[in-house]
């Protein structure tokens, strides 16, 4: 049978090399691998040294919501607070602190009409995602300074104790979820000016 | 003190070059090994204990997504015309997207995205940091993975269009890991109260909506810049290292449009995913055409025999096994016809075979055909 593309050859062949040896271009191996260690920690180090905290004046508001979207209003209670830049997007929250309490504020979607309902139990879920020791209590009624009703309970993580509060939206889909927790130490008048940051907690647009 | 030998043994410079390129190329596929492992490792520090907390749609998400990777990486390795790549050199690319670069781009991002909130404030790190962060980032680890497995199987890297697969393969291990993180992200946004559905909403929207023009597209792009960059081709070299730099601005071009604020909605984003994903297409077309034109040439060079371009398709090389009988004999044949591919490859790669492959290949095909005197031979 005739070979498909060459003709047949009886002696054999000389031996040759079955890898060719070809230089590693270390050139290319050496950019490519300090382009990887530069981005993965030059980035952070540079961010390191740049000041994240930004002042909070007392009476601010913090809009949490993309643009065309439902978006909750907080107002800030008392003055002294300092947002974290790096850890904060107006689309999807903020997080505060003060003389040993931290705020996060966060929107949160809700894709079904009964999502609002499992607020509490999936807020206790989050909460552990991030750090397993977590705790949530009980959930009880509470309302926003506007009248809105939502749930509040005691909510421990890191070694920071404190209370945590959950409000839906009127249409029911969208909410806020506000966590506010203090260390030891903590000015219980900045835990109080917490809870009343989430309390402020007004609603604006949304699709429903 | 003894004196040097008065004659010196024979010097072996080809062999000893064979023997450092291979240890060398040892020690980059060690490297290669633990930057994946890293990546990992950020992976699992970043969301174990998200998939914790809710292990079921977790699980579903990344069973759902290994079947969507399998689909496309099977697709992915057909479209390379005449032969599909070796598993083993696309389960690293897609191995290297899914771990190290998902897991570098992970720790890039967080402090690019940092830099940009703490220097130009939050609402414009919110607008525009997706854009001026990932397409740098994320185009700069994958392309730089792509680099690193075209150096360490230099044989599988013969030109543009391995460029493209090799990077298609990895843009689709970093699509899908960077999909599951997107699903977990989905969760805690939706504040833990329907996760399954969450996960699902990620998965689906992610596979079936923008799937088409994501992470693949931008790094085939880009790799065929790196194969263009890697393998010989006619031309300056100027040339070729300018055209490889386009290709790599042309992915992190794509990737800033994709991420851009502007043409945020449902629809603009499908625009800009269907975009991607012509322009990849645009260059396999180009890029499959000129391979097959290539070989084509090859096989109608002086001295082939007629009925070679059978090597050309999977159908053909199926039927040319077929006709010959089956044992010893197909075995034979078979290896025959492998490693006149690898000389057929290698010459139709750029059209400027590399020659110590190119000698290789050919020792390869003479071994093949050798057969002891008295049996019959091809």
């Amino acid at each position: 049978m005739p070979s498909p593309a060459h003709t047949p050859v009886h002696p054999p062949p000389p031996a040759g090399p079955v890898a060719p040896g070809t230089r590693l271009r270390p050139a290319a191996v050496f950019l490519a691998l300090a382009t990887v260690v530069a981005l993965a920690a030059g980035w952070p180090l540079v961010a390191r040294a740049l000041p994240d905290e930004e002042g909070v004046r007392a009476g601010a508001r913090l809009t949490i919501g993309p643009e065309g979207a439902g978006r909750v209003v907080l107002r800030v209670r008392g003055g002294g607070w300092e947002l974290s830049r790096s850890a904060s997007d107006p689309d999807s929250g903020y997080l505060l602190s003060r003389a040993g309490v931290r705020v996060r504020a966060s929107r949160v979607d809700l894709l079904t009409t009964d999502a609002a309902g499992r607020l509490w139990p999936g807020l206790r879920d989050v909460l552990r995602a991030s750090d397993a020791g977590s705790r949530l209590g009980a959930p009880e009624r509470t309302r926003t300074t506007e009248g809105r009703p939502g749930r509040t309970g005691s909510a421990e993580q890191g070694g920071r104790a404190g209370r945590a509060f959950a409000f839906a939206a009127p249409g029911e889909d969208f909410a806020v979820t506000v966590v506010v927790l203090g260390g030891r130490g903590a000015e219980r008048e900045a835990l109080r000016d917490g809870y009343a940051l989430a309390r402020s907690a007004r609603f604006e647009g949304g699709p429903a | 003190m003894s004196a040097p030998p008065a004659t010196a043994p024979a010097p072996a410079p080809a062999r000893f070059r064979e023997v450092r390129a291979w240890a060398a190329r040892r020690r980059l596929g060690a490297a290669i090994v633990v930057l994946c492992l890293f990546g990992l490792g950020v992976l699992v520090w970043n969301f174990s204990g998200t998939a914790r907390a809710f292990p079921g749609p977790a699980l579903l998400s990344a069973f759902l997504l290994a079947v969507v990777l399998y689909v496309a990486f099977t697709l992915l390795r057909r479209v390379r015309p005449v032969r599909t790549p070796p598993r083993k050199w696309s389960w690293a690319g897609v191995a290297w997207g899914a771990t190290a670069a998902t897991g570098c781009a992970l720790l890039a991002n967080g402090g690019l995205s940092a830099v940009w909130s703490r220097t130009a404030g939050v609402d414009f790190a919110s607008s525009w940091g997706a854009a001026l962060t990932a397409p740098l980032n994320e185009e700069g680890i994958k392309t730089a993975g792509i680099v690193l497995l075209g150096v360490a199987f230099p044989a599988r890297m013969r030109g543009p269009l391995d460029g493209w697969v090799l990077g298609a393969l990895v843009g689709l291990g970093f699509q899908m890991a960077e999909n599951w993180t997107y699903a977990l992200n989905g969760i805690v946004g939706t504040g833990g109260t329907t996760p399954g559905d969450a996960a699902l909403q990620s998965v689906v929207g992610r596979v079936l909506y923008t799937g088409l023009g994501s992470h693949w597209t931008m790094s085939a792009v880009a790799g065929t810049g790196v194969g263009l960059l890697l393998s010989r081709s006619p031309g300056p070299a100027r040339r070729r290292r300018a055209g490889a730099a386009a290709c790599v601005l042309t992915a992190v071009g794509m990737h800033w449009l994709f991420n851009a604020p502007f043409l945020g909605g449902g629809l603009g984003t499908g625009v800009k995913a269907a975009f991607d994903f012509l322009v990849a297409g645009s260059f396999w077309i180009v890029l499959r055409h000129a391979y097959r034109h290539r070989a084509r040439a090859e096989l109608r060079a002086p001295g082939v025999a007629p009925g070679a371009d059978r090597l050309l398709t999977r159908r053909g090389r199926r039927r040319a096994r077929a006709a010959v009988p089956q044992g010893a004999e197909r075995e034979r044949y078979a290896r025959l016809m492998v490693a006149q591919l690898d000389l057929l490859e290698e010459r139709a790669g750029t059209g400027c075979p590399r020659s110590a492959f190119e000698a290789a290949a050919r020792a390869r095909v003479a071994e093949a055909r050798y057969v002891p005197s008295g049996v019959e031979g091809y």
